[in-house]
């Protein structure tokens, strides 16, 4: 078959010995980058870009594709070792990984969420060969109309975050919904709700909110129970997952690589709504959901799978439509550029070493990270062993670095703080942070799509039930809405297994 | 293994301000330190792209470190006001895109800046041109067919743009205006957002810049009426500027210079024009401004680029008001 003969000779480009040391500086300040909370690959790629122009085309994509997805298996450590996200699309990470890590567990945490993510990484490179040109003229069917009816049955799916009180998320929700309206009005160019501040001009910041809601807000509360310290420190219990947790893994792998693939696939979808549409589908599929967010490591490898799927997904409209689908697609596509190659749908004909030799160094790439990340795990587990009273400070330097950094902005830090204040609170009196996130990424996506969809339809809303794939969501959405309805005896014999 | 992480990461700082530091040389006059260069935009979009590029040969020619840092948010605005705020000493420059200075101060009530009196204009280096396209399955052919039909069928084409209050949006405005046609200006969350919905036949044709396009123009499934640029792009010869169609007011393209604040020195000024004149000049920086083929070299004085910003700022006023009105 002629794709296995393209695909022998992109590994042949990929395994030189040049390319395969860049892609492992790639990888290995990705990883890096994915760690330190508030810096994002974008930031990493921006300072490399002037370096590039010394470098031949492939290598400079294969370092800097490897920073993009290094940064994925990276940002997941600091999200189940001090509960605060990496990047954005770790926020999930956070809900399980880091129960786990205060049960003693952070090392399978650690470990299921690289091989989580290696095993995505395999699975959506294959589907990248097979699928990609198929997939971007499907992702040419995604209309206004389409994302609207899309966000709508993300919305739908939000109450089963809920670990508790559902009545409380929905609180949450409509929280995240609010302050999704306030900065600049995509449609008029107009402040909302600003105030005269600049800062909130581009909306209150996901990964302020972020830090503050997860990071910050943990701190506060460890520091009033002091006393309790000894209880997760000493008991750490294997470095890798065990049997029962792969047996557990698995499936939320699998489900979680397509969920993150195909969603990333379609432009202008961040990288962070797969990961908690593969939460809430894990949770859903689960014979145990009341568990989830107590520590269930389904709850972490299918949101760590899904976040490197759709890094990979991504790819497919840069690479067969010369789309950029985020700011570090952009600098990819700049990088290539620079050197006269254009992405889009002549790039297979005009460059096939650059198309193949990125392909497979892909998955060279993937291999490197599972084996920096494995050694590493040892290491990170010991940082749970500091002292409180240094780690604590540690972790609140972190977060203030990271909110500064992100737009080097010091009034990125109040929005933060505020955020670990209301956190607080939150935690209090029992609210949760995960529906507020979620609907935060969904508002402004949802609103915009909606008054794009009406410009285009002259006001008519008869738009959403004409367009196949539109109406197709629509009533998904309705039917998960009334479903209760219909299994309400089975979902209260349930309730009522579990409360016993 | 926790030593090396640190090393590691202390490598990676150290090789990152080496490459930064490259071709320093340290005079005894003006540079005497880094010189930072604010970009109001985020990483990865065009204005980030173009003075990274470009950078490392500007700071040669001025013998400066120019280290750059991307402040982002309210559309320039933040980055712009750091900058506003800043010792006027040359350490502290911005790079001057005209649509934080001539467009968001119409849409931003308190634009804590005026471009008239709040900052000192070194020069222009380049625009980024627009061009006005559609899917090549479009029965419109020319720039008249689409007029006429403009004309014929009031607010019924809707053109994709890259966003509420860019230079594309006001760019269709403007078009309408001197036209005498109506076509209805669809904002999009970034150029990626309006490729798809092009080809995908969800907008009927964009005004956008050429770099996300040019591949699909190339494979023949977009068709690119005019541009709207100063000169014919090199990349479309063969296509005709708004200008020469007769709509010189519809004419307008994003400007990129560099600024610094108000009261910045006469002899700093002279000394980076004189560094950008050269930089702009330079065959290797006229190479990967050509295969970034979004931007055209411009070369202006300051005077010139101000003079040119406040004019396109009064003809963007009435726009700006009529947008305001119609979402009233």
């Amino acid at each position: 078959m002629d794709i296995v003969k393209e695909v022998i000779f992109g590994f042949t480009v990929a395994l030189t010995p040049t390319n395969l040391l860049y892609c492992f500086f790639g990888v290995l300040i990705g990883t890096l980058i994915g760690v330190l909370p508030g810096v994002g690959p974008a930031a990493a790629l921006s300072l490399l870009l002037p370096v590039t122009f010394y470098v031949p085309p492939v290598s400079t994509i294969i370092l800097l594709a490897g920073i993009t997805y290094g940064a994925m298996y990276g940002g997941s450590t600091t999200s189940i070792l001090v509960n605060i996200p990496g990047e954005a699309a770790s926020v999930v990470t956070c809900l399980d990984g880091y129960q786990m890590a205060r049960k003693g567990r952070a090392g399978p945490a650690l470990g299921i969420s690289a091989f989580g993510s290696f095993i995505a990484g395999t699975i959506t490179i294959f589907m990248l060969i097979l699928l990609a040109p198929t997939l971007a003229s499907m992702a040419l069917k995604f209309g206004p109309p389409e994302y609207f009816s899309l966000m709508v049955l993300g919305l739908s799916i939000m109450v089963y975050l809920a670990k508790g009180s559902i009545i409380n998320a929905l609180i949450m929700v409509c929280f995240g919904l609010v302050l999704g309206t306030i900065g600049l009005d995509q449609m008029t160019g107009m402040p909302r709700f600003t105030y005269g501040i600049n800062t909130l001009m581009d909306g209150v910041g996901l990964v302020q909110v972020v830090i503050g809601l997860f990071g910050v807000s943990e701190v506060l509360i460890n520091v009033e129970r002091k006393f309790k310290q000894e209880v997760f420190e000493t008991r750490v219990k294997g470095l890798f997952p065990n049997r029962e947790d792969w047996k557990k893994s698995i499936g939320p792998i699998g489900r979680g690589s397509l969920i993150g693939f195909f969603l990333g696939v379609v432009p202008g979808m961040s990288v962070v709504i797969p990961t908690f549409v593969s939460y809430i589908i894990e949770k859903k599929l689960s014979k145990y959901p009341e568990k989830f967010g107590t520590g269930v490591i389904e709850g972490v490898a299918g949101p760590e799978a899904a976040n490197n799927a759709a890094s990979t997904g991504t790819l497919v409209p840069m690479l067969s439509l010369g789309i950029p689908t985020g700011a570090s697609t952009a600098l990819l596509l700049g990088a290539l550029m620079i050197h006269g190659i254009r992405p889009g749908p002549l790039l297979i004909q005009e460059a096939p070493d650059v198309f193949w030799g990125l392909i497979a160094s892909l998955y060279v790439g993937n291999a490197m990270l599972l084996v920096l990340n494995l050694p590493l795990i040892g290491l990170w587990v010991k940082i749970l062993k500091v002292p409180y009273h240094f780690l604590f400070s540690i972790i609140l330097l972190l977060c203030i670095v990271g909110s500064y950094i992100t737009n080097n902005n010091p009034y990125d830090v109040v929005i933060m703080a505020i955020f670990g204040l209301v956190g607080y609170l939150m935690k209090k009196m029992n609210y949760e942070a995960a529906p507020l996130v979620l609907s935060l990424v969904l508002g402004p996506m949802m609103e915009t799509a909606l008054r794009r969809s009406l410009v285009l339809s002259d006001g008519g809303f008869d738009v959403f039930f004409k367009r196949p794939i539109s109406a197709t969501f629509l009533i998904v959405a309705l039917l998960i809405l009334l479903s209760p309805l219909f299994l309400k005896k089975k979902v209260l014999k349930e309730e009522l297994k579990s409360s016993e | 293994m926790r030593q090396n992480k640190k090393r590691s990461v202390l490598w990676f700082l150290v090789i990152s301000v080496l490459f930064l530091t490259s071709g320093v040389a340290l005079g005894d006059t003006y540079p005497k330190g880094p010189v930072q260069l604010v970009i109001p935009f985020s990483p990865g979009g065009t204005t980030d792209i173009l003075w990274r590029s470009i950078s490392e040969f500007a700071g040669k020619n001025a013998k400066a470190t120019l280290s750059l840092v991307n402040k982002t948010g309210g559309g320039g605005i933040v980055g712009t006001s750091f900058v506003v705020n800043s010792k006027p000493d040359g350490y502290t420059l911005v790079s001057a895109n005209s649509d934080p200075l001539n467009i968001a101060p119409l849409f931003t009530p308190n634009t804590p800046y005026s471009a008239d009196k709040d900052l000192t204009f070194i020069c222009k280096i380049a625009v980024f041109p627009f061009t006005i396209a559609l899917r090549a399955d479009s029965p419109i052919k020319t720039l008249e067919e689409l007029v006429a039909y403009a004309k014929a069928n009031p607010g019924k084409l809707k053109a994709g743009v890259a966003g509420a209050g860019t230079t594309p949006h006001l760019i269709v405005e403007m078009f309408n205006k001197a036209a005498g046609i109506q076509i209805t200006p669809v904002p999009f969350g970034g150029a990626g957002e309006v490729v798809p919905n092009l080809l995908g036949g969800h907008v009927d044709l964009t005004v956008i810049s050429i770099p996300p396009i040019k591949s699909h123009f190339l494979s023949g499934k977009v068709r690119v009426l005019a541009s709207f640029s100063p000169t014919r792009p090199k990349d479309f010869p063969q296509i005709p500027t708004i200008g020469e169609k007769g709509y010189k007011t519809a004419n307008i393209s994003t400007g990129v210079g560099l600024a610094g604040p108000k009261g910045l020195p006469e002899s700093i000024v002279k000394h980076w024009e004189q560094a950008m004149d050269k930089t702009m000049k330079d065959p290797k920086v006229i190479d990967i401004m050509d295969k970034l083929d979004g931007p055209i070299v411009d070369f202006k004085t300051g005077e010139e680029y101000k003079k040119e910003i406040l004019a396109e700022l009064e003809g963007f006023k009435p726009i700006v008001a009529s947008i305001k009105d119609k979402k009233k």
